[in-house]
């Protein structure tokens, strides 16, 4: 216990931005599930791949692999696609030859822009098949079905705005 | 831990910080499961950190009440435990390392706590004492630097602090017994390097003191040291044909002179704050405990690499940045460095200390922030230093170090663009200076620092949408094409398209550039398919095949009978005929995006492989199809014959003989030349590294073949880019004289460039590149200093 405080709390002189948001900490601690939450944990503490969001619909995956490159050699992009139309839908997981290459891209490319978006990272458990897919009622992504406002980069109003 | 524990922002804890935020902050407790347990024990360490991470900072409080505080808070603490109060100190000695420009107000907050409670005083000195040992015996010489400056700062409250000055009296003897040996040489720099950078803040503490006497006998020591700067800067210099705008110089060699200077005034170097008015009168003093030598004195790095004193802003009529006789210069251009460097982990912060870290040194040193130029022209008596242009200069000096960043060069765009997020007004237009500047002297300018250029401001125009006056370069449209600017123009807006499309990036030019940008409302055309073409029914029923996923044998049916036509037709080459048709068609099925691509280049990879062997021009005739169909997307051909090479259908080598033998030389000033042949060299050496981690501990015959195999192709690649490269150019018909002299400087710009970033690589193959029979003094001369790199 002692040792363990000391390497929590002296780590750095102020917080690092490669460590994995907010979000992804909460769902791991809600997890029902502790075995499978230690697993996800385990997994994103070796992973090399990134989930990116905010990407505008429009977006291509030659633009990404320009971007994602300044920080090292990509392996792969899949784009995260409408589940029914099968177009992109403001998503994709990046994944890097090397751990170290993703953590870089969590320091400098998360929050910065892509087709004048800004867009966001975060190290992600790593990409499992079906995964690519919207999991909105719409096929879309579920944040796009509670937006309010008009975004022309990502098909317009929210899609739960219709009803 | 929900926030709500969190014990309340403290009293008068004064600037909240912005980027402070809850969940970030408390990323440190959540990791791992120690999640603490007593209250106390959670809120005292955050509020001393976020008290000490924030000291002196500029916000509600004055410097003086932010120090009274801080030392008064960490005085009156109680730790629950002993390793929390360590945890702490780790913590300072981090702000010492990642946030140097805070180490003068911490110490005086430390020595402060001292005087209200001398057991921190105690403490401290011996934990800071052990750190900076156990760096030395790391090797970190650059931490050795920042830890020692550290414990200088403390030596008020040691009894013994010429212990100090005698460690740094060791270390440079040590250096220069050092030097003489060859495996000791290197390190010997470093140690030089650490003593000479700290020689300044000897002085700089108090006017009475007695150790500046001591600093002038220091600076006589560091002399018999003997430092030359290597043959090698002129390497280092990203200005070539010795035209750069302003004289670069060695950053040590430039250092003694002006620490010469400063001793001629006395050591007077009023650039701190003037602590003294706060300055506890009264306190017990500590002993600092014995510093020894490792007996096998290393470094971390491997070789000592000179730096070079880069500027960006040179004007004339007033100097905006501190001149290079002055050692403020060099001082100022380290501390933000090591700031920028160590703080990597987090641009935001780093950017924000950055730009104003004026109001952690002593007031008047700097003219006020966002002084417009014009104001600085009229300032009589005072500073004209800008901090701006110190700070971006800072910046782009990382970034154009040369032979590489010690961040990759994107921290450093990123660092940028947070900074103009956070005070465009003050730096937009210091950004607008300093891109004339390196724009006016681009004829003169290093091949790898024009990349870092073009990249570095295509990175930042896409996250400004695209604004820039790209009137003002007009006139240079009617350069040469193979002129510096203009290739630097048109390799801009190419990246600019690669980050975003035409429609966009067009909207943003005027008119006269639109020239460089493609157009993209049809998909480029496969032109073996297309009616007129002699094979066309062939091609397309290829296409079709390959659709249905036919067996290979039924693919190959097709391609005997076009090989059976081009016979018939007397076509001089068959098998190169169905190897474009065939990787054409792959392209040409793959062209809707990367991914897919990548999943038919693997599709047709058996043919594929039979189709491109090794060794003759296959391969590269390949690559030459892949550029044919994406002639006007030449990023996208390069993420293709990237992909090529990671599929292993082409090798390294071939891509290198693609640029170097079969394309005409002008295409040397293409961007993908540049690109691909870095990426050829960084393949092949990857591949060297997957064959050693594939060998392991096991002495298996195969795999140390296939590690030499992949060595030897290395060095294979290392001799043709010198070979090919220094062919000599000769004035052909049509061709004016301007050509036959910009194709010279290309080539010894890629030159220059490609032996310095990979000098460690191909140290062996000295001697074979001696027996190439090279003649050329310029290239003889690039690999004479690249060996004592």
């Amino acid at each position: 216990m002692a040792l363990d405080s000391r390497q929590t709390y002296a780590v750095h002189s102020t917080f690092r931005l490669d460590a994995p948001s907010a979000y992804v900490e909460k769902k791991l601690r809600s997890s029902a599930d502790r075995e499978d939450a230690e697993f996800q944990r385990k997994k994103l503490e070796e992973s090399s791949t990134l989930y990116v969001g905010n990407l505008s619909f429009y977006t291509t995956e030659e633009q990404i692999m320009e971007l994602f490159s300044k920080v090292g050699e990509v392996k792969k992009i899949v784009m995260g696609l409408d589940r029914f139309s099968k177009t992109p839908c403001g998503f994709c997981f990046v994944e890097y030859y090397t751990r170290e290459d993703a953590l870089a891209c969590m320091r400098y490319i998360n929050k910065s822009k892509l087709d004048e978006r800004v867009i966001k990272t975060d190290i992600d458990a790593g990409f499992k098949e079906g995964r690519q897919y919207g999991r909105g009622k719409s096929g879309g992504q579920i944040r796009d079905e509670f937006r309010m406002d008009y975004d022309p980069g990502r098909g317009g109003y929210g899609k739960g705005t219709d009803d | 831990m929900s926030t709500g524990d969190r014990s309340p922002p403290p009293r008068d804890s004064g600037y909240k910080r912005r980027r402070d935020s809850d969940d970030n902050g408390d990323n440190y407790r959540r990791r791992g499961n120690s999640r603490p347990s007593a209250p106390s024990y959670s809120a005292i360490f955050p509020r001393l950190r976020k008290l000490f991470g924030g000291l002196a900072e500029p916000g509600r409080f004055s410097l003086e009440d932010s120090i009274e505080h801080c030392s008064r808070s960490l005085a009156e603490a109680e730790f629950p435990e002993k390793e929390m109060k360590f945890a702490l100190y780790t913590f300072f000695c981090n702000l010492a390392i990642e946030q140097p420009i805070k180490v003068f107000s911490l110490s005086i907050a430390l020595i402060t706590a001292n005087s209200l409670q001398s057991t921190i005083g105690k403490e401290l000195i011996e934990f800071v004492t052990e750190k900076l040992q156990s760096l030395i015996n790391a090797g970190e010489w650059n931490q050795v630097k920042l830890i020692f400056r550290f414990l200088l700062f403390l030596r008020p409250i040691s009894s013994n602090p010429e212990v100090l000055l005698d460690l740094l009296d060791t270390l440079i003897d040590k250096a220069t017994v050092l030097k003489e040996s060859s495996e000791g040489n290197n390190v010997a720099h470093e140690i030089y390097r650490m003593v000479m950078l700290t020689i300044p803040y000897i002085a700089i503490t108090d006017a009475k003191d007695p150790f500046k006497d001591r600093s002038s006998a220091l600076l006589e020591k560091a002399k018999l040291f003997g430092y030359i700067p290597k043959k090698a800067i002129e390497l280092l210099n990203p200005y070539v044909d010795g035209e750069a705008p302003y004289k670069v110089s060695d950053l040590l060699e430039l250092l003694m002179t002006q620490l010469d200077t400063l001793q001629e005034k006395d050591w007077d170097l009023p650039i701190l704050y003037n602590y003294s008015p706060i300055f506890p009168k009264d306190f017990e003093k500590h002993e600092i405990p014995s510093i020894s030598l490792p007996e096998q004195i290393i470094s971390t790095d491997s070789s000592f690499i000179p730096e070079m004193h880069l500027k960006f802003f040179v004007n004339p009529q007033v100097e905006t940045t501190p001149p290079l006789d002055v050692v403020q210069s060099t001082i100022i251009r380290d501390l933000l460095t090591d700031l920028l460097v160590n703080l990597n982990f987090n641009r935001l912060e780093a950017a924000r200390q950055l730009f104003w870290f004026d109001a952690f040194l002593r007031p008047g040193v700097f003219c006020p922030a966002e002084t417009s130029l014009e104001k600085i022209a009229q300032i009589r008596n005072g500073s004209t230093w800008k901090p701006e242009d110190v700070a971006v200069e800072t910046v782009l000096a990382c970034l154009f170090k040369l032979p590489k960043p010690d961040v990759k060069p994107v921290y450093f765009h990123s660092v940028l663009i947070e900074a103009c997020l956070i005070a465009p007004h003050a730096v937009a237009p210091v950004f607008g200076r300093a891109i004339r500047f390196l724009y006016a002297n681009l004829e003169h300018m290093d091949v790898q620092s024009m990349y870092y250029f073009a990249d570095w401001f295509a990175h930042h125009l896409s996250n400004f949408a695209f604004t820039w006056k790209w009137r003002e370069w007009i006139d240079d449209l009617s350069l040469s094409e193979l002129h510096p600017k203009y290739v630097f123009i048109r390799e801009l807006i190419g990246k600019e398209l690669r980050l975003s499309f035409p429609q966009r990036v067009k909207e943003t030019l005027p008119e006269e550039f639109h020239r460089f940008v493609y157009n993209d409302e049809e998909l480029p055309q496969f032109k073996f398919a297309l009616p007129d073409e002699p094979y066309s029914a062939e091609v397309r029923e290829l296409v079709q095949k390959l659709r249905e996923r036919a067996s290979h044998v039924d693919l190959e049916i097709i391609l005997e009978s076009i090989r059976a036509k081009a016979e018939d037709l007397s076509v001089e080459d068959p098998e190169k005929l169905i190897r474009e048709i065939y990787v054409t068609a792959i392209v040409h099925l793959g062209s809707r995006s990367l991914s897919h691509a990548d999943s038919w280049i693997e599709r047709g990879l058996p043919l594929l492989n039979k189709l491109c062997p090794a060794g003759g021009d296959a391969q590269r005739q390949a690559v030459a199809a892949v550029f044919a169909f994406w002639h006007e997307q030449t990023g996208t051909a390069v993420q293709v014959v990237k992909k090529l090479m990671n599929r292993l259908v082409i090798a390294p080598q071939s891509v290198v003989e693609w640029i170097l033998i079969d394309i005409e030389p002008v295409a040397l000033t293409r961007g993908h030349s540049w690109e691909l042949l870095g990426f050829a060299i960084d393949k092949a050496k990857w591949f060297i590294a997957e064959a050693k981690s594939g060998a392991g501990s096991s002495a298996d015959d195969a795999l140390s073949t296939a590690i030499i195999e992949r060595e030897e192709e290395l060095k294979h690649i290392f001799i043709s880019i010198v070979r090919e490269l220094s062919r000599p150019v000769s004035l052909s018909e049509n061709m004016e004289e301007e050509t036959l002299r910009w194709l010279r400087w290309w080539r010894e710009g890629f030159l220059r460039a490609f032996l310095r970033s990979y000098h460690s690589d191909y140290k062996t193959l000295q001697e074979p590149l001696k027996n190439l029979g090279l003649t050329d003094e310029f290239i003889l001369n690039v690999i004479e200093q690249t060996a004592e790199l």
